[in-house]
C-alpha cells in the first residue's frame, strides 16, 4: 500500500479504484500548516523574524506558536476609524480603546487587533481580560476559534469587523447561557447597536 | 514546540516544496484542509508497528482483514495516517475507513487527537502502542456510547486481549 499523501506522488500509486486525471483534480494545496514538531529549518525562519521584530502579532495557543501574517492596511485603518468612533462612548463607559495586546499568560494567549479596557486596569504584558475584544476579519485568521478562548477569560463583548463586507458583529457573554457568548447585535458596555456603529463607520475605500 | 501558520509564509512554503520534491511528505496529513506536517518516525516504532502486523497476520487474514502499514484514512481535503491498519475489501489511494487503527505513540504527535476523526469515519478499534513503556491500549467504537469510544482493552475482531498481545509482541530493543 502506497502512502502517498494527496500532494505527493498521488498519480504514481496503483490503484484500480481512482483514475489517474479524477485523482488529480481533487487534489488540495493547503493554506494552513501545522508541525507538531518545528523542523529546524522553520525554526530558524521563526528566528530570523523573531529577530526582526516581526512576531509581535504572534499568538501561542496552549503552548503551540500560531504565526500570524502581517495585517492588511484597511484593516488597521479601519480599526483607527473605529476607535476613534467610539471614543466619546469608551470615555462615558470609562473604558479606553487600545490596540493589539496580549490576553491570557505566556504560554497560552491570543492578541486581539483591538480591545476595551478599563481606565484603571493595571497594564500587564500579559492581560487576564478586556472588557470588549474587538477582531477584524483577514482571510485565513482564526478570529472564530478564538471565542471559547475569549469566553474563558471573561471577555464581555466580542466585536468583529469584516472591512470587505463592511459589517459590524457584536457577541455579549453570557446574553443567553452563562459563559458563552450569544449574537445580540448590541454593546451594553457603550450602549450602542452594531448597525448604528457600521452605519458611522467611516469604513476604508477598497 | 508545535507551530501553526493560518497562512503558510512563502519561505516556509518553498521549503514544503523541497521536501515534496525529495518524496518526504508520504506520512503527512490534512486536516480539515490544513496541512499537518509529521516529523521522522523512530525505527522503533516502525519496527513495533512491524512486528505486531507479523505477530497477529495469520489471525488477521482468517477474521478477512488486510494488515497494512501507512495508509490515507479520509479524503484528499482531510485525512489521516495511521502508523498501521488492517481493513477489509479493496484498496484506495484514501480509504474511507479501516476496521481496525494501529497508532504508535511518539514525542508530541497527534495520536489522541485524531480519535473523533476516526470515530465519524466508523473505525472500529483503535489501538495504541507506547514503544518505551511496553504497552498496548485498545478503544472499540460503541462498547458504551455510540459512536464513541471506549477503553476496553480488547479486540473483538482479532479475539485477542491487550495483555496478551503486549506480552507475546517482539518489541524492539532500545
Amino acid at each position: 500500500m502506497d502512502s502517498g499523501s494527496g500532494t505527493g506522488d498521488a498519480s504514481a500509486t496503483v490503484d484500480d479504484d481512482i483514475d489517474t486525471p479524477h485523482e488529480t483534480g481533487r487534489r488540495v494545496t493547503p493554506v494552513s500548516t501545522f508541525f507538531a514538531e518545528t523542523p529546524p529549518d522553520v525554526e530558524s525562519w521563526l528566528q530570523r523574524r523573531r529577530d526582526l521584530g516581526l512576531d509581535g502579532r504572534d499568538e501561542i495557543w496552549e503552548g503551540v506558536l500560531h504565526v500570524a501574517p502581517l495585517e492588511h492596511r484597511r484593516n488597521t485603518r479601519a480599526a483607527q476609524r473605529l476607535a476613534r468612533l467610539l471614543q466619546g462612548a469608551a470615555d462615558a463607559a470609562g473604558l479606553e480603546v487600545t490596540g493589539p495586546f496580549n490576553l491570557g499568560q505566556a504560554t497560552d494567549f491570543r492578541v486581539p487587533d483591538m480591545g476595551l479596557v478599563r481606565r484603571d486596569d493595571a497594564d500587564e504584558l500579559y492581560n487576564d481580560s478586556a472588557a470588549i475584544v474587538i477582531e477584524t476579519l483577514s482571510p485565513h485568521d482564526e478570529t472564530f476559534a478564538k471565542f471559547g478562548f475569549y469566553a474563558a477569560h471573561a471577555v464581555q463583548e466580542l466585536w468583529v469587523l469584516d472591512v470587505l463586507a463592511r459589517t459590524i458583529r457584536i457577541w455579549q457573554l453570557g446574553a443567553q447561557r452563562d459563559g458563552e457568548y450569544a449574537e445580540t447585535g448590541h454593546s451594553d458596555l457603550l450602549g450602542l447597536d452594531a448597525v448604528s456603529v457600521q452605519a458611522q463607520l467611516d469604513w476604508p475605500v477598497g | 514546540m508545535s507551530t501553526y501558520f493560518a497562512e503558510t509564509p512563502p519561505d516556509v512554503e518553498s521549503w514544503l516544496q523541497r521536501r515534496r520534491d525529495l518524496g518526504l511528505d508520504g506520512r503527512d496529513e490534512i486536516w480539515e484542509g490544513v496541512l499537518h506536517v509529521t516529523p521522522f518516525e523512530h525505527a522503533r516504532n516502525v519496527a513495533a508497528a512491524t512486528a505486531l502486523t507479523a505477530l497477529t497476520y495469520a489471525r488477521a487474514r482468517a477474521a478477512g482483514l488486510v494488515p497494512c502499514g501507512p495508509f490515507n484514512l479520509g479524503e484528499p481535503g482531510d485525512y489521516r495516517i495511521p502508523d498501521a491498519g488492517f481493513f477489509r475489501g479493496s484498496t484506495a489511494l484514501y480509504l474511507e475507513t479501516a476496521a481496525i487503527v494501529v497508532e504508535v505513540l511518539s514525542p508530541r504527535d497527534e495520536a489522541f487527537a485524531k480519535f473523533g476523526f476516526y470515530a465519524a469515519h466508523g473505525v472500529q478499534e483503535l489501538w495504541v502502542l507506547d514503544v518505551l513503556a511496553r504497552t498496548i491500549r485498545i478503544w472499540q467504537l460503541g462498547a458504551e456510547r455510540d459512536g464513541e469510544y471506549a477503553e476496553t482493552g480488547r479486540s473483538d475482531l482479532l479475539d485477542l486481549d491487550a495483555a496478551t498481545v503486549q506480552q507475546q509482541l517482539d518489541w524492539p530493543e532500545g
